[in-house]
């Protein structure tokens, strides 16, 4: 009878991705092209406040735009109708984004025409924390009808994150929203993260996003 | 389900490169901020290794607790990351602390035939 023999491992579980990330994060660098990754769960604002942005960095910066869903182009029409450039990807029932489908998405984009790339993730706020797209900047959005108790769920999301945005701070007054709970606990998980309150609705603290990423932009 | 995967794809590859006729455990070292939940795994490894040696395989977890190193005295401690309020260092009080365990993920090790 055949022995049982114990393997000593000790492989991180996301190598292959962390590896492919990091080749597109070279390759973008020597392109001149910076690159950010926008997750949130739906219906949190994504795709408001990438037109948002976009409208208010598109005379200094030339904007792409990579659009994850499961199914269907419709955040991709909307950057359109925006004036934006959208390249879809629809991973089929995958629910995140992985730096192999972005590397597949960039590969179709003729890189001398951008500046920037703004990725929207899948719509969820558990396996995009885990995958690495290769990006320089992950941005959450928070919206306020989603409660401050979402990092006590969620904590990877907001410890992967550089930037935490809060949107539709326009209807607050309706939630029992507690901005002090929620900068407590991510004070502990993410110290550097910058935060900032926005409506992508009213433009409210769109600017100040705006000329913060501006400056984070190195091209 | 992807990271189920994942964990298949390396459990594979050091049963093939050991000669393995059949994986028996694979133990993963998983941080307790990170979303897995130890039915929901082990349902889709049994659903992916079909037809595989890591088919039957049973994945044992290593929870690793969540805990934080004080910025002052450089105390380290574990607390329960759900309580309402921000840790405080359980010997100086301090409110200013940062994470160091409750991030990990990781095939640790697997036993095989």
């Amino acid at each position: 009878m055949s022995d049982i023999k114990l393997i000593n491992v000790k492989e991180s579980i996301l190598t292959d991705n962390d590896n492919d990330a990091l080749f597109l994060r070279e390759k973008l660098e020597k392109e001149n092209v910076f690159m950010l990754n926008i997750m949130s769960s739906p219906g949190a604002g994504k795709t408001s406040l990438i037109i948002a942005t976009l409208k208010t960095l598109q005379d200094k910066y030339r904007i792409g735009v990579i659009e994850g869903d499961i199914d269907s182009m419709v955040d991709s029409e909307k950057i359109v109708q925006n004036g934006g450039h959208a390249v879809q990807i629809n991973t089929g029932g995958d629910c995140h984004l992985d730096s192999f489908m972005i590397k597949s998405a960039i590969d179709t984009m003729d890189l001398d025409n951008y500046d920037v790339i703004i990725i929207e993730n899948i719509g969820n706020l558990v396996c995009p924390a885990e995958f690495d797209t290769g990006a320089n900047l992950n941005v959450m959005i928070l919206s306020v009808p989603e409660g401050d108790d979402k990092i006590l769920k969620y904590p990877l999301m907001f410890q992967v994150c550089d930037v935490l945005i809060i949107n539709k701070i326009d209807c607050v007054k309706m939630f029992d929203f507690n901005f002090d709970a929620l900068m407590n606990r991510a004070a502990l998980v993410n110290p550097k993260m910058k935060i900032f309150q926005v409506s992508a609705k009213t433009g409210e603290g769109i600017e100040a996003w705006c000329d913060w990423l501006s400056e984070k932009i190195t091209v | 389900m992807p990271l189920t995967q994942k964990i298949l794809d390396i459990a594979l590859k050091y049963g093939e490169k050991n000669q393995s006729e059949k994986i028996i455990t694979v133990c993963i070292r998983v941080g307790d901020l990170r979303d897995f939940v130890e039915e929901i795994t082990q349902r889709y490894w049994d659903y992916l290794s079909i037809g595989t040696i890591a088919y039957g395989a049973k994945i044992k977890f290593e929870r690793v607790p969540v805990s934080a190193i004080c910025n002052n005295c450089e105390n380290i401690f574990y607390f329960d990351w759900h309580d309402e309020d921000k840790p405080c260092c359980t010997k100086c009080g301090n409110l200013d602390n940062r994470l160091i365990t409750g991030m990990e993920l990781e095939v640790k090790e697997i036993s095989i035939l």
